[in-house]
């Protein structure tokens, strides 16, 4: 920009401070800027460019309804790239549909009692009983040791009638890795050289999946 | 710019408010139909959007919307002429013609950052450079002293101390007073 553009634009911003306000404020303005400015020709030139760019600010102005258009469209355009959160929860809620867990609750436990009476020693002869109750049914379990670990029995006791004919997976899992075998028609199940330590339950009924919560089978100095 | 590329809706539209004038401006500059400015603004956005996670030197923003803004704008005119059947005319010199010279490309910056710095005052400067420069019809001064509480005899001195206070905050930022 040359200094004669400055100058007109400058010209120009005064000419509408003229039409806003009186000749007095006019000269407010001239004289306000002479004396602030009179010494520092630099700065005189600066406010000078200020004020034409203001105005160049001033005058350029989207209309409203192409902005509102370009943020539509660049909504549009981020729902195409992240996934919408109702498409999320969508997702994830026909993830739980397609596989519902349920957790059945350890509600008598031999050993523990024997280990709360004192009788530990004793009790070590016996076979040690669970019993683990759910919204689909109870399942017990007894424990016995076997030259190579434990044996784990299992019975499944549906309280519904349609899972009698359901084809249900067992799985045990331990720190040596999971085994599992099929329910046979009595719903009964059978782990065999199991060891020491936790253990986890699971029947696989399709649909659902019934998950007892973990137990530890002691070793046998436990014991 | 973060929240823009984490696909932040709210991000995207602040970017868009504070960008458009950019945009337009620089597309302006091409002196295009009247009906191709809203296609090349569109454009524009579109191309910002798609190129974003792109930039490799974030502090050149401006300059990088300016040059994306005036590619949309040419490309208007190569495709308006793509239509026409004018063996004389050499689409590509004509477009070189366009390119837009860096002292015009240093002005919309410039002009972007007065833009953003006026944004930046609090207070009564930001009101009063508003009601002086912004409205359209300008308001008098009565009006703007009734309405922004500002006393009459004052708004002249007002007015300049805002300038320079304006003048000062761009002088920080880099800004070298279009010289």
């Amino acid at each position: 920009m040359t200094t004669n553009d400055a100058d007109k634009i400058f010209a120009a911003a005064l000419a509408r401070a003229a039409r806003t306000g009186s000749e007095q404020d006019l000269r407010d303005v001239l004289n306000s800027l002479r004396e602030e400015l009179a010494d520092d020709p630099v700065a005189l030139n600066q406010v000078r460019s200020l004020l034409a760019q203001i105005q160049d600010v001033a005058e350029v102005a989207t209309p409203r309804p192409w902005i509102d258009a370009a943020v539509a469209r660049i909504m549009e355009l981020e729902r195409g790239l992240a996934p919408a959160p109702s498409l999320l929860e969508r997702a994830k809620d026909a993830l739980r549909d397609a596989v519902r867990i349920i957790e059945a609750q350890l509600v008598g436990d031999t050993f523990a009692g024997a280990a709360m009476q004192g009788i530990r020693g004793s009790a070590a002869f016996q076979p040690r009983q669970l019993h683990f109750s759910s919204e689909l049914g109870d399942v017990h379990l007894q424990i016995d040791r076997s030259e190579r670990g434990h044996s784990v029995m299992g019975q499944f006791v549906p309280l519904h009638l349609d899972l009698l004919d359901a084809e249900i997976e067992a799985r045990a899992t331990t720190e040596r890795g999971t085994t599992s075998t099929h329910l046979d028609p009595g719903a009964q199940f059978h782990f065999t050289d199991v060891e020491d330590g936790e253990i986890r339950i699971e029947l696989d009924m399709g649909k659902d999946s019934l998950r007892l919560v973990p137990f530890r089978i002691p070793s046998h100095e436990e014991g | 710019m973060a929240r823009c590329l984490a696909h932040e809706e709210a991000a995207w539209s602040e970017f868009v408010e504070r960008y458009a004038n950019l945009i337009y401006a620089t597309i302006l500059r091409v002196q295009l139909p009247e009906e191709d400015v809203e296609e090349a603004f569109q454009s524009s956005i579109v191309a910002i959007h798609q190129q974003l996670p792109k930039l490799r030197e974030p502090e050149r923003l401006v300059s990088w919307i300016v040059g994306i803004a005036h590619r949309q704008a040419i490309n208007r005119i190569r495709v308006r002429t793509r239509d026409l059947t004018v063996p004389d005319v050499d689409l590509e010199t004509h477009v070189a013609d366009l390119e837009l010279p860096d002292s015009e490309r240093s002005r919309l910056i410039e002009i972007q950052q007065v833009r953003e710095a006026v944004e930046h005052l609090t207070g009564r400067c930001r009101v009063l450079l508003h009601s002086l420069f912004f409205e359209d019809p300008p308001p008098d001064y009565e009006t703007i002293s009734r309405r922004d509480g500002i006393p009459i005899g004052s708004i002249g001195p007002t007015r300049a101390r805002c300038l320079d206070k304006l003048r000062t905050f761009l002088e920080e930022g880099g800004w070298e007073g279009g010289e």
